[in-house]
């Protein structure tokens, strides 16, 4: 996938359980665990809320790779 | 408020289908002047089943998150989506097969098993595909 994220290193610097994340975020556990293996790619209001949670400018949190030709 | 309400869906929609029924058979009461009881028994042991379901899952439920997002939502868009158009396909194969065998006449009830059939497969394979 060209969208990578850094979602869980993020959250585990800061000390944050998976569970809470999801909770607070109002999504199931599975998905999030789908968004850090960057297995689904959120939609923009669910991109922007994870950005506003961690407070950080959002190419620190996703990443768009150059797709190989 | 909406939150709160949100996880007793499955009541909510299991009391539904018992008006819904309750309704039906009022309307077959009305012009056919008959009762079948044994519907309105399945309606309701239906409704029970589903509503202590719901009570259990809201009972063990220990965190904050909810039943379905965004994900799950697609992925049960999708599931529809590919399980309705295969269901269209086998029967325009099972059409074909029984054209070719000369069958001109179908009892109804084997089309309603069928019916049937799509919509419990269907259903409990949402369900699977939403907890994924």
């Amino acid at each position: 996938m060209p969208v990578r994220n850094n979602i869980r290193s993020i959250r585990k610097e800061r000390g944050i359980k998976q569970l809470q994340l999801a909770e607070d975020l109002q999504v199931t556990r599975q998905t999030l665990t789908a968004i850090e293996n960057n297995k689904y790619n959120p939609s923009l209001e669910l991109a922007l809320k994870i950005v506003n949670y961690f407070n950080l400018p959002i190419q620190e949190i996703f990443i768009l790779e150059e797709e190989k030709e | 408020m909406r939150k709160n309400m949100e996880k007793w869906n499955l009541t909510f929609r299991a009391i539904n289908v018992l008006v819904g029924v309750i309704l039906g058979l009022s309307i077959v009461y009305f012009i056919k002047e008959e009762f079948n009881l044994s519907i309105l028994l399945g309606a309701l042991t239906g409704t029970v089943i589903l509503t202590v379901t719901n009570i259990m899952k809201a009972l063990l439920k220990r965190d904050r998150t909810p039943d379905t997002d965004e994900r799950t939502e697609k992925n049960m868009l999708k599931f529809y989506l590919f399980s309705s158009h295969i269901f269209i396909g086998l029967l325009f194969i099972a059409l074909c097969i029984s054209s070719f065998l000369g069958i001109e006449e179908i009892l109804t009830v084997y089309l309603w098993i069928i019916i049937i059939a799509y919509i419990c497969f269907s259903g409990i394979g949402a369900f699977i595909v939403s907890r994924r």
